[in-house]
């Protein structure tokens, strides 16, 4: 069922008309033209197939139609097909950036029936495998499969995907949708059409998913028809078999990611075009060049120092909204309000940190902490808002945090080096701006 | 039953969980609990999170039960003088049962979730009730959870670690 791509959505964007007009063609096509968005770091034109257009605006049309809508969210246009086929396949726009996760999840509903993944099979029990995705607002289910990808024009054959909501799957384990939050298994719920995670690590969970199941919170099951507790074990799984980090399984190009938006100024507006760019330092487009390098903790994490402390948990992460740390000194927005869960001081706010790595090199940021309230009242079309911020943490634990999402990334090269592969002298997993 | 000395040391009552448990089940405790629940939902959690490990810390105006999980996690819950737990903190690789630890307030949870927009690495609910934040770093969780009524006079929040 291909999505219906009309400018008659009650809200009529450029934004959307840019998404839909994305390339049709299969992995066996020709690059399609992917002019790049404004390039920050030079003027100099991208080789074919580096790069991919990024567009942040208010999400795919089912989230729309639903009234809901989202902001700083940063979305791409890929084309899926079954594997080994360059006529069965989707073009899918508003596939959501995420550099806090890995592996690509389509939403089943965007899947039109002539794009069969192939089942990624538990060699044990013989019973197709399906993944549990845990997120902090929620949870997925829905089947691992192997479809043929194409990012830009670069192929990929046979990457492992997870098909979310697809009813082959079966009932979810109770282990799964019983203490996760709410399922988020429509495009509606999940607002996007699909995930791009192209974080630093190579598989979703990776080697540690490999050797043992995890007593809670296990993410892979072999099922048999149906699902459900009788039907699901949770299992082990290769880290050949578990959804993988796109970008890395490029034949080159591969051992990061760089991502770029143009400078914003502070104002909310409609739309906001950028460019995802494969590889660091592998081509004139995506040099480093004087960027520092952050190099990660054990859980992905990296330190802001912020008002004199040491919050050594943190993320640059281009799936979250906005900026989240706690300060209480920052005037939180009315629960009955439209900014409900953000920042509403009276005045905007000037505001610094440092973020640095294991490597202690630190990075001083500028950012600006707006009124949500007035951010979602000014504009409401308005899907880029350079200074949402929210408040996170209510005991030391999780105050540990601060949470860079996508406003950080405006006016910014942002230079993401994978685990195991290296940037120059960087090893990853590190994060260089 | 968990009796505190309230010397500010800590001693690993791990081994007497099993017991403690057995006697909670014949004794007909309720076997879901955790926050606002009483003290001997701690070992409820402890066992349906496969806790290694039981520790008890006491300060003058609270208790500290931590579960150790088999990942490597970790899971605390701060228990007031009247035996309710007024606040919990977890962190490790995979997000832990949230039913269970947030008891009578997961659905507020799963509301405030499901109207969510904001990504889905972090969830943050501010109400006069409750208090409850999640972030999910690239390779882990970590949470907290309290209810401001029920803090111990004198206890600020941002001091429970």
């Amino acid at each position: 069922m291909a999505r219906k791509c009309s400018l008659d959505v009650g809200l009529v964007l450029l934004a959307v008309a840019a998404a839909c007009g994305g390339s049709g063609g299969g992995p066996g096509a020709a690059p399609p033209s992917s002019p790049g968005g404004p390039n920050p770091g030079g003027s100099s034109g991208n080789p074919p197939g580096n790069s991919l257009a990024t567009t942040v605006d208010l999400g795919p049309a089912a989230l729309i139609s639903a009234g809901m809508v989202v902001a700083n969210a940063a979305f791409v246009t890929i084309t899926v097909c079954s594997p080994g086929s360059t006529t069965a396949c989707q073009t899918i726009d508003h596939v959501q950036v995420d550099t806090g996760s890995t592996g690509l999840r389509i939403l089943h509903e965007v899947l039109p029936s002539t794009v069969v993944p192939v089942p990624v099979v538990d060699p044990g029990s013989g019973h197709a495998v399906s993944e549990c995705g845990v997120f902090a607002d929620g949870w997925t289910w829905g089947s691992l499969g192997m479809v043929d990808v194409s990012l830009g024009g670069r192929p990929l054959k046979s990457l492992v995907v997870q098909v979310i909501g697809d009813p082959a799957s079966g009932t979810a384990p109770s282990a799964c949708s019983s203490g996760n939050g709410p399922e988020e298994d429509t495009v509606a719920s999940f607002g996007a059409n699909a995930l791009l995670g192209v974080g630093y690590y190579l598989q979703d969970c990776g080697t540690y998913c490999a050797d043992q199941v995890p007593s809670s919170g296990a993410p892979f099951y072999a099922c048999s028809a149906g699902g459900g507790d009788q039907g699901c074990t949770a299992i082990a799984l290769a880290t050949s078999s578990q959804p993988g980090n796109p970008v890395a399984q490029l034949s080159a190009d591969n051992n990061g990611l760089t991502v770029q938006f143009p400078a914003t100024g502070t104002a909310p507006a409609a739309s906001l075009e950028g460019t995802l760019l494969f590889g660091v330092g592998t081509q004139a487009d995506n040099d480093p060049g004087a960027a520092v390098f952050h190099l990660l903790g054990a859980n992905g994490n990296l330190n802001t120092a912020y008002q004199g402390q040491n919050l050594d948990q943190s993320v640059i992460d281009s799936g979250s909204s906005g900026y989240y740390f706690a300060d209480s000194s920052i005037t939180a927005c009315p629960a009955s309000d439209e900014g409900n869960g953000y920042y509403c001081p009276p005045t905007p706010i000037s505001a610094q940190a440092v973020i640095s790595g294991t490597e202690g090199l630190g990075a001083g940021v500028n950012f600006t902490v707006g009124n949500a309230d007035m951010l979602f009242a000014s504009d409401p079309d308005a899907a880029v808002l350079p200074t949402l911020a929210g408040p996170l943490g209510s005991l030391q634990l999780s105050s540990r945090t601060f949470d860079w999402g996508l406003p950080f990334f405006y006016g910014r090269s942002v230079f993401f080096v994978f685990e195991g592969r290296v940037a120059g002298s960087t090893p990853g997993p590190a994060v260089g701006f | 039953m968990l009796v505190s000395s309230r010397t500010g040391e800590s001693f690993d009552v791990g081994r007497v969980t099993t017991s403690i448990v057995l006697a909670a089940l014949v004794l007909g405790v309720p076997a879901h609990a955790s926050l606002l629940e009483s003290r001997t939902s701690v070992t409820d959690d402890h066992r349906l999170l496969h806790g290694t490990a039981l520790k008890m810390t006491s300060t003058t105006a609270y208790d500290v039960y931590e579960t150790t999980t088999p990942e490597g996690g970790h899971v605390r819950q701060f228990v007031n003088h009247d035996g309710r737990v007024f606040a919990i903190a977890w962190s490790g690789r995979f997000s832990p049962d949230l039913r269970q630890l947030l008891a009578s307030h997961y659905d507020q949870y799963v509301l405030a979730a499901r109207v969510h927009r904001g990504g889905h690495h972090l969830l943050s609910i501010s109400t006069p009730e409750l208090k409850l934040s999640i972030v999910q770093l690239p390779r882990g969780f970590a949470g907290s959870a309290h209810l401001p009524a029920l803090l111990p006079p004198g206890v600020k929040p941002d001091q429970l670690d």
